[in-house]
């Protein structure tokens, strides 16, 4: 599952600069889109991947080599998520997409970037506990048993809570236009 | 199956956790019920939204910040069972605390030889024996009668 070499992971753990420039450099867009998905603010999404990359610096130490790294990363980052959304006020999501010339492939990447900003506003609308787990599978792909592991709930929370995500994101993508 | 129940299903069919019976009877619903087809169409779409990659990168300084902000922190905490020591640690200067709080407020215990002696002295006087020091050896039963014990008693003579 982890595509960092457990050398480096031995050299990161013991506070190798280098090392853990290539883990940041590795894992950087998976986790700054979990916190686009999360918290829908592009400002806000940067100041939590770097305050995620910054947590699991310093609890370096706390990894067990046996076990993935991959795993372990995501729990850090998904509990630092889940602390962060429970302290914050619910932003609304104002990230205008920028003024495009209309031309064929410009109305193509203008679509997309509406799309993906009305996707943003309508997780906002959607319960945090839910919120985690869509930004979860459909931010890092994870699969539900993986889910489960890093959320610390059983499989069967994660199948009802996603199936009321789903639902719910559903409903306000619908809300917000759709497409 | 009802119309209330297809948001569910399909939610269940997206994640692949709808069973085959279920199935069947949303697939049969579905084929009869026009609104649910068109709902489970804009099902669809929205879960493609939600699944596309976004289109915003991570800001192009951001690696560099965060290894900056790294280099300025403190060592690694400390390994997951240093949680319980730091309290078990304070626990402990507690207990000794309320433990030996009457040797540091309290009568002093520990005194010197003389200070020991001056103190029998100052009770055998109030018992008429007078200066300690002129009693002799012969004298070391009478100090036991008043409760000095025979330890004592030898520096008496």
């Amino acid at each position: 599952m982890s595509s960092i070499g457990p050398e480096t992971l031995v050299r990161f753990q013991a506070g190798d600069m280098e090392a853990f420039r290539m883990i940041i450099e590795h894992y950087q867009e998976k986790i700054f889109r979990l916190g686009l998905r999360l918290f829908g603010q592009t400002d806000e999404a940067a100041d939590f991947t770097q305050d995620a990359f910054l947590r699991i610096f310093e609890q370096r130490g706390r990894y067990d080599p046996k076990r993935p790294f991959e795993n372990w990363l995501f729990k850090v980052v998904t509990n630092l998520g889940r602390d962060r959304l429970r302290r914050r006020r619910e932003i609304p999501t104002n990230d205008e997409p920028p003024e495009l010339a209309i031309e064929p492939q410009a109305e193509q990447e203008m679509l997309k970037r509406e799309r993906n900003l009305r996707v943003r506003q309508a997780l906002q609308k959607v319960k945090p506990k839910y919120r985690e787990g869509l930004a979860l599978r459909f931010g890092l792909d994870l699969n539900l048993q993986e889910m489960a592991q890093i959320q610390g709930i059983s499989l069967g929370t994660v199948k009802s809570r996603m199936s009321r995500g789903l639902k719910a994101f559903h409903r306000a993508y619908q809300a917000l236009g759709g497409e | 199956m009802r119309c209330s129940k297809v948001e569910k299903r399909l939610a269940e069919q997206e994640l692949g956790i709808l069973s085959p019976g279920k199935k069947e009877a949303l697939d049969a619903h579905l084929a009869k019920c026009a609104a649910c087809r068109q709902v489970a169409e804009e099902f669809k779409r929205s879960v493609m939204a939600l699944s596309e990659g976004t289109d915003i990168d991570p800001p192009q300084d951001l690696v560099q910040r965060i290894l900056r902000h790294a280099a300025r922190e403190p060592e690694p905490s400390a390994p997951r069972y240093w949680w319980w020591i730091a309290p078990a640690l304070v626990g402990a200067v507690i207990i000794m605390l309320v433990l030996y709080m009457p040797a540091f407020f309290g009568p002093r215990i520990h005194m010197t030889e003389q200070e020991v002696l001056a103190g029998y002295a100052e009770n055998l006087e109030v018992l008429g024996f007078g200066n300690t020091e002129v009693y002799s050896e012969d004298n070391a039963s009478d100090y036991e009668e008043f409760g000095i014990p025979p330890e004592v008693a030898k520096l008496l003579i």
